[in-house]
């Protein structure tokens, strides 16, 4: 049986703010804030991944690796503006697994646009 | 279980007030600490009045405490001179020391041996703010964590408690427990001790002082 080689963390958060980002947006601000914070070597240890962004709702799904979800905690809540407009983003929860993060927090699978 | 606490709110209206003490709900927090008193509070938090001193001169320090202590749970002195710095770390009254964030006033003003030494075993914490960890660019940022870190040292070679608040002024300068823990790990805090900044400390400084005041809970 294949065993995964990195255990993971996945975290939902929510996005507070009165602009509008899109996905790439909010990526950038993540990926930007882990790299004053921790620098380029930081990233490669967070291995960050923007799962997936409802701008409707405003929450998203990030993955860290398992050892460093308090370096991603901190970069998400050091980020305090989205396209020049204050913002904050706030961890809701948090889990080792997509499926129970999602089951968790009542979210559905985003279906995909051939769907 | 553990009850989270943020002892420093610092709205500038009252209906401010509430919607960080309801956004304080939200986010987990149990007891927290407003510079403005907040109306239609519900039993799921406490909520504690606060006042921050800020002086230049004992005089003014000593005046400021004579006309606040009972009417605050939480005395706060951001220490702006030496001379402050060393009246409030003696001063019973007082229950929260905090530096300037300002590098520029930093650089002749921190928690040294001597205050230190004052404060010791009288239950007096040194507080940081949170939102001196945000909102500011890489090097402020690394100003501000290796001023801290040098208060931390002296702090905790002579047992200070240490409080870790918000010092939010907005709501969306709010952060949930764990983040601020999470980001306590900039200044080399570990996990466990990050918690009891949040939980243990300032609650039972809070337990004290209503005590004290002969508050009820």
């Amino acid at each position: 049986m294949p065993v995964r080689s990195v255990r993971r963390r996945y975290l939902l958060f929510k996005v507070s703010t009165d602009a509008a980002p899109d996905e790439k947006t909010i990526w950038e601000n993540l990926r930007d804030s882990i790299d004053a914070l921790y620098g380029a070597r930081g990233l490669s240890l967070i291995d960050p991944n923007l799962i997936e962004y409802n701008e409707a709702t405003r929450n998203g799904i990030v993955r860290c690796t398992h050892d460093t979800e308090r370096f991603l905690r901190a970069s998400l809540a050091s980020i305090v503006s989205v396209s020049d407009t204050p913002a904050a983003f706030r961890v809701e929860r948090a889990s080792g697994t997509i499926k129970t993060l999602r089951r968790k927090a009542g979210i559905e699978k985003p279906k995909k646009e051939s769907e | 279980m553990r009850h989270y606490v943020d002892l420093h709110l610092r709205p500038s209206t009252p209906e401010q007030a509430q919607e960080m003490t309801n956004l304080a709900i939200e986010l987990g927090y149990r007891h927290v600490a407003l510079t403005k008193q907040a109306n239609g509070i519900d039993g799921r938090i406490t909520v504690a009045t606060r006042v921050d001193i800020e002086a230049r001169k004992s005089g003014e320090l000593l005046d400021a405490l004579k006309r606040s202590r009972r009417r605050f749970t939480i005395i706060s002195v951001k220490c702006l001179t030496k001379e402050v710095a060393r009246m409030a770390a003696k001063d019973d009254r007082v229950d929260l020391l905090q530096f300037p964030d300002d590098p520029a006033q930093r650089k002749q003003n921190w928690l040294d041996h001597h205050e230190a030494a004052l404060t010791e075993g009288t239950g007096r914490a040194y507080e940081i703010n949170a939102s001196d960890l945000l909102a500011t660019s890489p090097t402020r940022l690394a100003k501000a964590i290796n001023m801290i870190k040098r208060d931390l040292a002296v702090a905790t070679r002579h047992d200070i408690p240490v409080v870790l608040s918000s010092g939010a002024a907005t709501p969306l300068a709010m952060r949930e427990p764990r983040a601020l823990t999470a980001l306590a790990s900039l200044l080399d805090i570990d996990e466990e001790y990050a918690s009891d900044m949040i939980s243990t400390i300032p609650e039972a400084i809070l337990e004290r002082n209503r005590d004290k005041l002969g508050e009820g809970p």
